[in-house]
């Protein structure tokens, strides 16, 4: 079979029409020894300085009407002076000179980055031309007000949706801020003032979205709104005749209601609404009709926020069956408006949270919510016994100083261990928990419990908009230097919609949000320099598998009118779908199967290791190998790879065929690819195909993929050595 | 012996590791309650993780599954009791203290004699009435688990 093989490798893949390729050989000013001989066929250029800014004109020059090859420092240092992407980079210092190897490796890893660019596709910028300078905001909440504040400040119009009828959100009904306890007002009236008082921004209350078409640049975007200022005299008088009483999170109030926030007015909270029609009665101007408006925008910001956890849903508590025990913000409302009036409260941190039976993750905030509410019943009724319980206290940062005020200066008791039940007991309550300080059961008898649930996304919008989610929340976005990034670019996610967050956090996020905008839709076009998957629709629609839609960790690829295609906003040029495609009609631009496999037959030679490093780890350690003095075998040649997940089957068993006697591939940590999974699908593949070249006469274990993270140099070292041993 | 490696050996023994100690088995647990917290289900878990010990304390258990039902992380706290004992069996013997449990359950099929305190209370709870079986018995008798 070895036989076979190797005269597959004969068969060199032929060039075709393609422009002149040009070789640029730095010597990083005589660091690098060269071959004597040097001839590729192609006109070769020594250069002695790269940094020069002559030298990258030249080469920048050079590339506009031919192939490129740059063999050099690594790429890792290269790429910033070239951005457009369109130069195949030979890392010749870093794998080469700095390792102490031979000159002659030169001429073959130059070799196969010149069949590579030979059979590649040039690499060119994607522009989508921005038609709407104008983006919308999803929430009037903190994080709504605050991102819709400073995109407007920008000069960019902004219009804002709200789905109640009043703007604040959570904050909005809350009466104090952690960690000072704050009152809100401090933040969110001057926030609210600043935003009406823009010209640019264009506010819908009672609005929800209907529809949501098209992308970046050019969104078409459908809301259903009731208006925000009811018409009328007497409005006062209509609250009083309105028969609907509803629960607002503690507070009694009426389906019309007043809160004092924006619009200055009596307004309806639809959600509770009857159309009983009492309130026309009083006052005939009232128009409950809704309307539909159609807004073009070329950015969107989520900033939907969070809602509490249904708490009747832990049964353990007893929330809803019986009155005093409450949630955070029931508790805060009543508390702070003087409705209630404990002599004793337990507050239960983590209810129904860090809990797989109901919601598995920490909501991070509720710790000091917790820690606020102890203070506020201390700071208004000093003679309020106040216990929390809880598992472990994460007051992280400088919110440890108000863990220590309320232990220390407040007197609350913090017991460790989460209550197992509550009972009533005559006209008070029996929390029954374990104090594992202690390790003895204790019982507490109580006026009020307050249970610290956790925070769910307030939000289906994310499904609409394309965004993957977890728990609800969107997916955590890996390779982003800004939190409030998401794919589609065109979205921004700012605040609690992201992940439970505090207010100050929340006010960070928007601005972010807000810059990422202002950013966007001042261009005139938005360009992206990320290499995209293409697909071959002739190839594609004779297999029709579909597997790489499966395979896009980005939902990039999908079907358009039966066909399969890429969406080039959404896709990050990782080249997992490629892998998986068998009939070679998915491509991914300067990584084709046509290309690596021709880099892989010039590149290898009888008995050489190749390793496939990932770009954004392994590869980085194999350049540290370099700067640190360490070095490995002569015959490991490395070939960058956007990702673990390119590479596939045909790539491996190329390698073997061209005289490899072992292949390595190696990536991102587990859990930490750059494109979440593409670490996992490569080892899944490789155990897969170490079967299959058993039966080619291949020792299975000479196929290796590895975990190197960009710092273990020493562990790169290690495993190429065993290869080598073998 | 090591408590861990034995536990490691089972699916159920496997969850071991997933608990992190927040006392909600505890806090209800009936046996707890009764014993002054004497037998405490977090205690045990967390001994068997850190020491890799056993204890008498494991033959409190009622077998109520409360811990098991209520547990956050999803430890098989009461399976992972029943296979403390059954470890220790293996190691040591059925100690002294089991002993009339395993007479009252090899004379009536239950641990404790069903009185009519039982049923009464089983019927407020639409439960069906339970009886007396000599089938256990036969079992024991097969298995060696009667002590002679």
């Amino acid at each position: 079979m070895r036989t076979v093989l190797k005269k597959i490798r004969n068969k060199r893949v032929k060039s075709g029409s393609k422009p002149q390729t040009k070789v640029f050989i730095c010597t990083c000013k005589n660091e690098i020894i060269l071959p004597n001989e040097l001839d590729f066929g192609e006109e070769t250029t020594i250069i002695e300085d790269i940094n020069s800014k002559d030298t990258i004109e030249k080469i920048k020059k050079a590339a506009l009407n031919s192939r490129v090859i740059l063999a050099g420092p690594s790429p890792r240092i290269m790429e910033k002076h070239f951005p457009e992407g369109n130069i195949e980079f030979v890392n010749i210092r870093e794998h080469v000179s700095w390792v102490g190897h031979k000159p002659d490796k030169i001429i073959s890893l130059i070799s196969g980055a010149i069949a590579k660019q030979k059979n590649s596709e040039n690499i060119e910028a994607k522009k989508i031309p921005i038609k709407n300078k104008s983006a919308l905001v999803i929430g009037g909440g903190i994080a709504g007000l605050e991102s819709a504040r400073h995109i407007a400040k920008a000069g960019i119009k902004v219009f804002l949706i709200e789905k109640e009828p009043f703007l604040g959100g959570v904050v909005g009904k809350l009466d104090r801020l952690y960690p000072e306890g704050t009152p809100n007002s401090h933040t969110l009236y001057p926030l609210i003032n600043e935003v009406l008082g823009n010209e640019n921004i264009k506010i819908y209350t009672n609005s929800e979205i209907e529809q949501i078409e098209g992308g970046l640049g050019d969104y078409k975007i459908i809301i259903k709104t009731k208006g925000n200022i009811i018409e009328g005299k007497n409005l006062r008088k209509c609250e009083e005749a309105c028969p609907i009483s509803v629960d607002d999170d503690g507070i009694e109030r009426k389906a019309f209601y007043y809160m004092p926030t924006y619009p200055d007015s009596y307004c309806i909270d639809f959600s509770s609404c009857t159309k009983c029609g009492e309130c026309v009665k009083i006052c005939p101007e009232i128009s409950l009709e809704e309307k539909t408006v159609s807004l073009n925008v070329g950015a969107i910001v989520v900033a939907t926020g969070l809602k509490d956890y249904d708490a009747s849903l832990i049964k353990e508590y007893g929330y809803g069956k019986y009155d005093n025990v409450l949630t955070k913000l029931q508790f805060e409302r009543k508390f702070s408006s003087g409705l209630i009036k404990p002599e004793s409260v337990v507050i239960i941190n983590c209810a129904g949270q860090r809990d797989q039976n109901y919601l598995p993750y920490c909501s991070r905030v509720c710790c000091m919510i917790g820690l606020k509410e102890a203070k506020l019943i201390k700071d208004v009724s000093p003679q309020t016994e106040v216990y929390v319980n809880y598992i472990d206290m994460r007051s992280y940062g400088s919110f440890e100083e108000l863990y220590n005020t309320v232990r220390e200066q407040y007197g609350v008791r913090f017991i460790q261990g989460r209550p197992s039940e509550i009972i009533k007991d005559d006209d008070k309550l029996l929390v029954r928990s374990e104090d594992i300080l202690l390790g003895k059961n204790i019982e507490i008898k109580t006026d009020y419990v307050v249970l610290m649930t956790g925070f769910v996304p307030d939000t289906g919008l994310l499904d609409k908009l394309g965004i993957p989610t977890e728990n609800g929340f969107p997916t955590e976005y890996v390779n982003s230097s800004r939190s409030v990034d998401s794919n589609p670019k065109s979205v921004f996610i700012a605040g609690a919609a992201a992940y439970p967050k505090g207010v100050s956090e929340t006010i960070t996020d928007a601005r972010e949000a807000a810059q990422g905008v202002t950013e966007l839709l001042i261009q005139e076009h938005a360009v992206f320099k990320t290499p995209t998957a293409i697909i071959n629709s002739d190839i594609c629609g004779e297999i029709d598998c579909r597997i790489c839609l499966s395979a896009c960790p980005y939902g990039a690829v999908y079907l358009k009118d039966e066909k399969v295609s890429v969406n080039p906003e959404l896709c990050m040029g990782c080249g997992i779908c490629t892998a998986t495609c068998a009939a070679g009609a998915n491509q991914l631009i300067g990584c084709e199967d046509r290309g690596m496999l021709s880099q892989i037959t010039n590149t290898v030679e009888e008995g050489d290791i190749l390793a496939f490093l990932c770009k954004w780890s392994s590869y980085n350690a194999a350049d540290k190998t370099g700067y640190e003095g360490l070095s490995y075998p002569e015959n490991v040649k490395i070939i960058r790879i956007p990702c673990t997940g390119r590479v596939d089957a045909q790539m491996i068993l190329k390698a073997y065929s061209s005289g490899a006697k072992s292949v390595l591939i190696a990536g991102c940590p587990p859990d930490a690819c750059h494109y979440f999974t593409g670490n996992f699908k490569a080892r899944k593949r490789v155990i897969a195909l170490r079967e299959l070249i058993e039966q080619f006469g291949i020792n299975p274990k000479s196929l290796r993929i590895e975990w190197i993270g960009k710092e273990e140099s020493k562990r790169f070292v290690d495993v190429v050595n065993e290869l080598n041993n073998k | 012996m090591d408590l861990r490696k034995e536990l490691a050996e089972d699916v159920d023994g496997k969850t071991l590791n997933y608990c992190f100690s927040c006392g909600m088995c505890t806090g209800g647990c009936p046996s707890a309650m009764m014993t002054e917290s004497e037998y405490n289900p977090r205690r045990i878990l967390h001994r068997a993780v850190i020491e890799g010990k056993l204890e008498d304390d494991i033959w409190l258990c009622t077998n109520c599954y409360l811990c098991q039902e209520r547990c956050p992380t999803k430890t098989k706290v009461a399976d992972l009791i029943s296979l403390m004992r059954r470890v220790y069996v293996k190691h040591k013997s059925i100690p002294d203290f089991i002993k009339p449990l395993v007479v009252n359950l090899g004379a009536c099929g239950f641990t404790q004699h069903i009185g009519e305190l039982e049923n009464k209370r089983r019927k407020r709870m639409n439960l069906p009435e339970i009886k007396h079986t000599s089938e256990i018995r036969k079992i024991l008798k097969k298995t060696g688990g009667l002590y002679e």
